[in-house]
C-alpha cells in the first residue's frame, strides 16, 4: 500500500503543477511564458511518476507505517503548538521563548520519548537554559522572551 | 601567488582559526554520532552563518564537513557502528582491526590518511580551481543551462535508492524553486494568495526541514536501545609494517578521491567503495580483506577526506553544487549576498582563497585531535536519540525563526520536516530535491535567456562548442551508469564479506538513523 501511495502522490503532484502550469501560460519557445518552466517540471515529475506506478510492485524501498509513525504524526502536531505559543495567534501575543520551549522538551522526553520523569526535569530545564543564554544573552537575538539578564 | 598568500591571511584570523576549530570539532562530534549526519548540521547550522562573516561561515562549513568524514571513522572502528555513510566501508576491515587489538593501527592510519588525502586535495584544488574559473568566466546561459542539468542527471543517477525516485524528487526540488515570483515577468506563480509565498521558499527552511527536522523524525522512528560490543585499544600508533603496507593505497585513494569529488553525485561515499574495490583488486593476497587488512581502512579513509575536499572546485568555481552539503554552502553564500560562480575568484578574493587556505590548517587541526580525543568521542555516541531529538528540534525552530523573526519559516520547517521524513519512508532521497532547488534557480532564467538566444531553436546548445560537449558528456552519463549496474547484476559480482551501504551516502546522506554495518549480513555491488 505505502509503495503505491509512493507512486500516485507523485503523479497527482505532477498532473495538478503541470495544469497549474498552463493556466499561467506556456507561450512559445521564442516566447517563453512564466508557466513553461514550471510545465517542464511538472514533465519531469509525471514521466518518473507513471513508470514508478506502472512498476509499483517491483520498485522497493519503501517502510511500512507503524506505530511510532503516529507518534511522529504527534511530533509534528505538537511543533504547531510550540508555534502557536512561542510567537502568537491574532490578538494573542504568545507566551515566548522560555515556557514554549519547556513545553516542547517536555513533551518530546516524556510523551515521545518515553524517557523517565527525571531525565524529562533535568533536561527540560537545563536545555531551555542553554537555549535561553545562547540566543538571548550571548546572540541578542530578537526573540520572543520573558527573562531577560541585560 | 599574492592571492593565496592573502588568503592564509584571513585563515590565520583569530575568529577565522576559532571557527574553523569550531567546525572540526562539531563535525567529528556529529561523525561520530549516529543519528545526525554532516548534511543535517550544516542545514541546523546555516541560521548562525547569518551573523558571521562570507569567508567565516564556508569555513565552519567546510570544517564540519571534513572533520565529520573522520568523525565516522573512530566509531566505525571501535564500535563497527559507521556514524556517516562515507565510513561504512572502514567497518569491514577497521572493526576487524579492532578485534585483533590493533584499534591504535586502524585510527591512525585512518588520520594520516585523511590528513594526507585531504591536503593533496587541497594542493590540486588551490592550483586547479582558478583555472576552470578563468575559463568559465566566458560561459553564457546555454553552458550554465547544460551545466547545472548535468550536475542534475549525475546526482539522480548516482543517487540513493531508484532512479526513478531520484527523478521524480528532482522534479520536486524544480519546482519548488518556481514558488513566487517569475523572475521575467514578476507574475506570482504558486503562490495561492499567500504574501509570505511571494518571495519563494526559503532556501534555509527547505533545508532544515528536509534534512534537520525529517532526519529527527526518521531517527526517533527507528529508535533502539542500542547495545555495542566496544573493542580494545591495545595499540595507539601504527607501525612500521602497518605504514609500508598503507603508502600505496593512500597514494592511490588520494587520486582517486580528488577525481571523484569534482564528478558531480561524487561523493565521500562512492570514492571509499570505490577505493576499497580498488585495494581489493591490486592486492597480492586478496582473502586479507573483511579479515583486518590496513589497506582496506588507509584506501578508502584517504579517499573519503580527498573527495569531501575537492568538491569544493565545482561550488567555488562555477557555482555548481555537486552534493547536498555543496548546495547547503552555496545556500550559506547566498544568505550573504555573495553568488558562487566563475565571478568569485575576482570578486571575493578573501572568501575564495581564505577558505581553500582554511583547509590546510583543518586538516592539521584533523590530526591533531583525533587520537587525543578518541576516548570522549566513544562515550558521545550513548546519548539516546530519545534526548537528541528534542534538543536539535529546539535548536532548528529557534534558529530558522532568527533569519527572518518569521513564525511562517518555522511553519515550512515543520512541514519539510514531515515531507523528509515522509520521503524517507517511502524510499524517496531528499537530496536531489533540495539539490534541484539550489540548481532550479540557475536553470530557469538560464534556460529561458538561452531559449530567446536561439530564437526557440533547441538545436542551439548542441551547436555551441562548450554547451555541445556539456550535452555529450550527459548522454554518457545516461547511457553510462544503467549500463554498468545492467553490467554488474549479469556479472553477479559481490564484495566478500559483502557490506551494503545503509540507505544514505554523504554526497545525498541525510540519514544516519542507527545503522549498525554488520559485515556479514549485508553486501554492496562492486
Amino acid at each position: 500500500m505505502t509503495r503505491l501511495l509512493g507512486a500516485v502522490v507523485p503523479l497527482l503532484l505532477g498532473g495538478s503543477a503541470l495544469l497549474y502550469a498552463i493556466s499561467l501560460g506556456v507561450g512559445t519557445p521564442q516566447d517563453p511564458g512564466p508557466g513553461m518552466w514550471p510545465a517542464v517540471c511538472s514533465g519531469l515529475i509525471l514521466v518518473p511518476a507513471m513508470v514508478l506506478l506502472a512498476r509499483w510492485r517491483q520498485i522497493d524501498g519503501t517502510e511500512t507505517f507503524g506505530r511510532t509513525s503516529l507518534d511522529i504524526a504527534f511530533g509534528g502536531l505538537s511543533l504547531g503548538v510550540i508555534i502557536v505559543l512561542f510567537a502568537g495567534v491574532g490578538a494573542w501575543p504568545g507566551v515566548g521563548m522560555e515556557v514554549a520551549f519547556l513545553a516542547l522538551f517536555a513533551f518530546w522526553l516524556k510523551v515521545l520519548g518515553r524517557e523517565a520523569w527525571l531525565t524529562t526535569v533535568v533536561v527540560s530545564l537545563a536545555g531551555t537554559a542553554i537555549l535561553h543564554v545562547i540566543f538571548i544573552e550571548l546572540l541578542r537575538a530578537p526573540i520572543p522572551h520573558v527573562i531577560a539578564f541585560w | 601567488m599574492d592571492s593565496i598568500l592573502s588568503g592564509f591571511a584571513v585563515a590565520f584570523e583569530p575568529m577565522n582559526l576559532l571557527w574553523l576549530f569550531i567546525g572540526v570539532l562539531v563535525g567529528m562530534v556529529i561523525g561520530v554520532m549516529p543519528g545526525l549526519g554532516p548534511v543535517a548540521t550544516i542545514a541546523l547550522l546555516l541560521p548562525i552563518t547569518y551573523e558571521i562573516p562570507p569567508a567565516s561561515a564556508v569555513i565552519l562549513l567546510a570544517g564540519i564537513y571534513y572533520g565529520a568524514m573522520y568523525g565516522g571513522t573512530i566509531t566505525s572502528v571501535l564500535l563497527n557502528l559507521p556514524g556517516e555513510a562515507a565510513s561504512v566501508i572502514t567497518t569491514l576491515d577497521g572493526y576487524q582491526m579492532a578485534k585483533q587489538g590493533r584499534a591504535g593501527s586502524a585510527l591512525g592510519i585512518a588520520a594520516i590518511g585523511s590528513f594526507i588525502g585531504g591536503t593533496a586535495s587541497i594542493l590540486g584544488l588551490t592550483f586547479i580551481a582558478p583555472l576552470i574559473a578563468k575559463h568559465a568566466l566566458g560561459f553564457g546561459p546555454p553552458e550554465f543551462t547544460i551545466l547545472a542539468l548535468l550536475g542534475l542527471f549525475l546526482v539522480t543517477s548516482l543517487s540513493n535508492g531508484p532512479t526513478v525516485k531520484a527523478l521524480i524528487a528532482a522534479g520536486v526540488g524544480l519546482l519548488l524553486a518556481t514558488i513566487g515570483l517569475d523572475p521575467v515577468t514578476s507574475g506570482a506563480r504558486f503562490t495561492f494568495g499567500s504574501l509570505e509565498l511571494l518571495k519563494g521558499l526559503d532556501f534555509v527552511a527547505l533545508a532544515m526541514g528536509l534534512f534537520g527536522l525529517g532526519e529527527i523524525f526518521y531517527a526517533l522512528d527507528h529508535r533502539a536501545r542500542r547495545t555495542f560490543a566496544r573493542a580494545r585499544m591495545a595499540n595507539k600508533w601504527p607501525s612500521k609494517d602497518d605504514f609500508r603496507q598503507s603508502r600505496g593505497a593512500i597514494g592511490r585513494g588520494s587520486l582517486l578521491g580528488f577525481l571523484v569529488g569534482v564528478i558531480p553525485g561524487g561523493s565521500g561515499t562512492l570514492s571509499s567503495i570505490v577505493s576499497y574495490t580498488l585495494e581489493k583488486k591490486v592486492a597480492r593476497d586478496p582473502s586479507r580483506f573483511g579479515k583486518g587488512a590496513i589497506e582496506g581502512v588507509a584506501g578508502p579513509e584517504t579517499a573519503n577526506n580527498a573527495a569531501a575536499t575537492s568538491s569544493f572546485i565545482p561550488v567555488l568555481t562555477l557555482g555548481i553544487p555537486t552534493n547536498p552539503v555543496m548546495a547547503l554552502i552555496i545556500g550559506a553564500l547566498m544568505l550573504q549576498g555573495i553568488q558562487p560562480g566563475p565571478q568569485l575568484i575576482t570578486e571575493q578574493p578573501d572568501v575564495f582563497w581564505g577558505v581553500i587556505d582554511s583547509m590546510y590548517l583543518g586538516n592539521i587541526f584533523l590530526l591533531i585531535m583525533s587520537i587525543p580525543l578518541v576516548g570522549v568521542f566513544v562515550k558521545l555516541v550513548a546519548i539516546r536519540e530519545s534526548i537528541l531529538a528534542p534538543i536539535v528540534c529546539a535548536i532548528t525552530m529557534l534558529g530558522i525563526y532568527t533569519v527572518n523573526n518569521s513564525w511562517f519559516d518555522m511553519v515550512l520547517v515543520t512541514i519539510f520536516g514531515l515531507i523528509g521524513y515522509l520521503m524517507k519512508k517511502t524510499g524517496f532521497d531528499p537530496g536531489p530535491l533540495v539539490l534541484a532547488f539550489v540548481l532550479g534557480q540557475i536553470l530557469e532564467p538560464a534556460f529561458r535567456r538561452s531559449l530567446r538566444m536561439f530564437d526557440g531553436d533547441l538545436t542551439g546548445f548542441v551547436t555551441r562548442p562548450i554547451s555541445g560537449t556539456l550535452v555529450a558528456l550527459m548522454i554518457v552519463a545516461l547511457v553510462v551508469p544503467p549500463s554498468l549496474r545492467l553490467l554488474n547484476a549479469r556479472r553477479g559480482q559481490t564484495l566478500e564479506p559483502s557490506l551494503s551501504v545503509p540507505p544514505s551516502s554523504d554526497a545525498y546522506q541525510t540519514t544516519s538513523a542507527p545503522t549498525r554495518a554488520d559485515g556479514d549480513q549485508t553486501r554492496i555491488r562492486d
